[in-house]
């Protein structure tokens, strides 16, 4: 009867340990980039929200992870007087609104984070979540102009995006004005296609330039039919940009494969080697396109040389991946650090004060939306730079300032800071 | 001539969506399964093909086949391991619904991360195109004509004339009848999804050099190729034929004239045809076990 209790008393006690040991070291089950010491750096937990069934949407999680792996090996950021350690928490919105608006949910109440980066699919759906809670919210909308009002007072978007197609577009417009007069724009015919086509249009008629409108369905891969119709206009230029690489690449093909041979040109940053997968190179000499400094061989800054060496050690190749949204993280956490604290407030008001910042997508300066009725700096331009794709290489071919982005964007959307 | 180069473009397109609508067909008819993962299944015959070409260095025919019967094998493997089970159970056709649109997640996220999220590119196998007439024909869209006949053919003399094929046709009826006659009805389904996830490969395969690869490309033509279905009959290949011969004209013509708002007219054009014909156009309305 002894030993029956001794041997009882061994096992619960051996069970109780490892339950212990167990409970201890139960991993969290989200996704982080790196934990926190008692004694080291304190941890800043940043929140995304993404739909990474999608290449675009896994790119910009790993870029953004990899951005605050760099940070944390850097010794992790200095804001204010302490140093904190990134903690990237990761949920996939599967391209749903509820599943988003709970990832959002399970962010704001149970993981208690103050910062969200968003790929952009679901921010409207969002916002009203994050900014009744007061926490910053990063990501650009294709309803930019609800997601950019003055309604919400803790979302900006740092990715330049719209700020990109119109400074190439006027960019365009100045260089080859004869070309911009007479220029089909293909675009995919759904909701951001139709978005994209109408705010190219109102673009490009402030800018003086008269463009004709093609779409294709955009879950199509033979876009022969395209190709014929474009080939029939025979216009100056042509432009396929707003369906991404791959639908955009397949536009450009079929438009070459019926015999057009006018000049290519994209209004966005499609990246040269993603658009060597789907076009032949004789097709591509001459294409000319939006760049990232991160892009060429070598890249053209110090931040895109290092954040491609990086992707290249973690990933061992470079393959041009989708990382436009890299800049919603490069600019929170230039905000952060300028403000020196973790405040929302005190954050928010650096970012929608003019704040310049730099990340692997270029230098950037947040501008305001006069046209939406908001004076605070909740838009972005970036220092983007023109490739001309030369034997299937991007080969510099112009890099368009801030200063020259804000000048286009002020003649389409007003007078931006 | 632009009539001509619609039709002619209107053709090739056709003749792919023949070839993955043949193969949704058969799935749906002889094993009841509506297969939601078939897209996932053209994916994987493409980058079969292009790891096959990339990483063995292999010909483009031989990567073809391998791409073919990664397809295929991975058809007969979800069959073991998935849907033999759930076939046979009560509410099997929304059991087995329900498995292929989880087996398409998983294929699709599965396929994303170990293939990366950037397109892939085959290059070109036939080149070269010559200007007959105002129409620009190309050689790579000549070749999918002239693969897409043969495959076609190739698929109604086993299905119309060979003893496997006789097996199917009756399985499609009645499997109870077909048991009883001694056919072996597990070994027919397992053989029907791999052919069919054979024919999706065949099509991802055929078509890499002249679109490339990427992960999203089943997601994209699944719906197209359902419609199409819908339209001949899920239960009749010659149905699958006419299906995907009469949108693929549809869409060339659709898409030049009208731009992307021809699938809502391909979407009016199937109600109106299914309001009248529930079956499809040549379809019998075999009972698929809902």
């Amino acid at each position: 009867m002894k030993r029956y209790l001794i041997k009882g008393l061994l096992v619960i006690t051996l069970i109780s340990t490892i339950l212990l040991v167990a409970c201890a070291t139960t991993p969290s089950d989200t996704t982080t980039t790196s934990g926190t010491s008692s004694s080291g750096p304190k941890e800043l937990k940043i929140g995304i929200l993404a739909w990474m069934g999608w290449p675009n949407g896994l790119d910009m999680v790993r870029g953004t992870e990899l951005m605050a792996e760099m940070d944390n090996k850097n010794g992790g950021l200095s804001i204010g007087s302490d140093r904190y350690n990134v903690t990237i928490i990761k949920y996939d919105s599967n391209n749903d609104q509820s599943t988003a608006a709970s990832a959002v949910n399970k962010l704001v109440f149970e993981d208690k984070v103050k910062f969200i980066i968003t790929d952009g699919f679901f921010t409207s759906a969002v916002l009203p979540t994050t900014d009744k809670n007061n926490v910053i919210l990063a990501g650009w909308a294709p309803d930019y102009d609800v997601a950019l009002s003055p309604n919400y007072k803790y979302h900006f978007d740092a990715c330049g995006f719209d700020g990109i197609q119109v400074a190439l577009t006027g960019w365009f417009c100045k260089k080859y004005p004869e070309k911009a007069n007479n220029i089909v724009f293909a675009f995919p015919d759904n909701q951001q296609g139709h978005a994209n086509a109408k705010g190219n249009e109102e673009q490009l008629a402030v800018l003086g330039a008269k463009p004709t409108s093609v779409f294709y369905p955009a879950s199509s891969q033979d876009l022969s039919a395209l190709g014929t119709k474009v080939k029939t206009l025979n216009p100056a230029a042509f432009s396929a940009a707003g369906g991404g690489p791959v639908s955009d690449g397949l536009a450009i093909k079929a438009v070459f494969d019926a015999g057009y041979r006018g000049t290519f040109f994209a209004n966005a940053t499609q990246p040269a080697i993603t658009l060597s997968q789907i076009i032949t190179n004789e097709a591509l000499e001459g294409f000319i396109c939006g760049a990232f400094p991160v892009e060429f061989d070598p890249a053209q800054t110090e931040i895109a040389k290092e954040f491609k060496a990086a992707w290249i050690a973690k990933y061992e190749k470079w393959e041009g991946p989708e990382i436009i949204s890299t800049g919603q993280y490069a600019g929170l956490r230039n905000a952060l650090q300028k403000a020196g604290t973790l405040d929302v407030d005190k954050v928010s008001d650096v970012i929608f004060s003019g704040m310049e910042y730099e990340g692997p997508t270029g230098r950037g300066k947040m501008i305001s939306r006069p046209d939406l009725g908001n004076s605070r700096t909740v838009d972005s331009i970036l220092n983007i730079y023109v490739k001309q794709i030369k034997s299937g290489n991007p080969t510099v071919l112009d890099s368009i300032s801030i200063e020259d982005g804000v000048v286009s964007f002020n003649k389409v959307y007003g007078a931006s800071k | 001539m632009l009539i001509g180069q619609l039709i002619f473009d209107g053709m090739a397109m056709g003749l792919v969506f023949v070839i993955l609508a043949t193969g949704l067909v058969l799935i749906t008819s002889v094993n009841k399964i509506l297969f939601f993962a078939y897209g996932a299944f053209y994916t994987i015959g493409a980058y079969g093909v292009w790891y096959a070409m990339r990483l063995f260095d292999l010909p483009y025919f031989i990567s073809l086949l391998l791409g073919i019967l990664c397809s295929a094998a991975l058809g007969v493997l979800s069959y073991l391991l998935i849907f033999r089970r759930l076939q046979f159970m009560e509410r099997g056709f929304l059991a087995t619904l329900i498995a292929s649109m989880g087996l398409f997640k998983f294929l699709s996220q599965g396929g994303l991360l170990v293939f990366g999220t950037v397109p892939r590119s085959i290059p070109s196998v036939f080149e070269g195109n010559l200007n007959f007439m105002g129409i620009n024909i190309t050689s790579d869209k000549v070749a999918i004509i002239v693969i897409g006949v043969v495959i076609t053919v190739i698929l109604f003399l086993v299905y119309e004339k060979t003893a496997i094929g006789r097996s199917m046709r009756a399985v499609t009826i009645s499997p109870e009848a077909a048991a009883l006659q001694g056919v072996d009805i597990n070994s027919i389904y397992m053989m029907t999804l791999g052919m069919g996830t054979g024919l999706a490969g065949i099509a991802g395969g055929i078509l890499a050099p002249t679109y490339g690869i990427n992960p999203l490309m089943g997601a994209n033509i699944l719906w197209t190729v359902m419609l199409m279905a819908m339209l001949g009959g899920m239960d009749s290949l010659l149905g699958a034929v006419v299906g995907g011969i009469v949108i693929g004209q549809l869409l060339s013509f659709g898409q030049y004239y009208i731009g992307g708002a021809i699938q809502i007219i391909i979407f009016l054009i199937i109600g109106v045809v299914l309001y009248f014909k529930p079956a499809g156009l040549l379809g019998r309305g075999i009972d698929i076990g809902i």
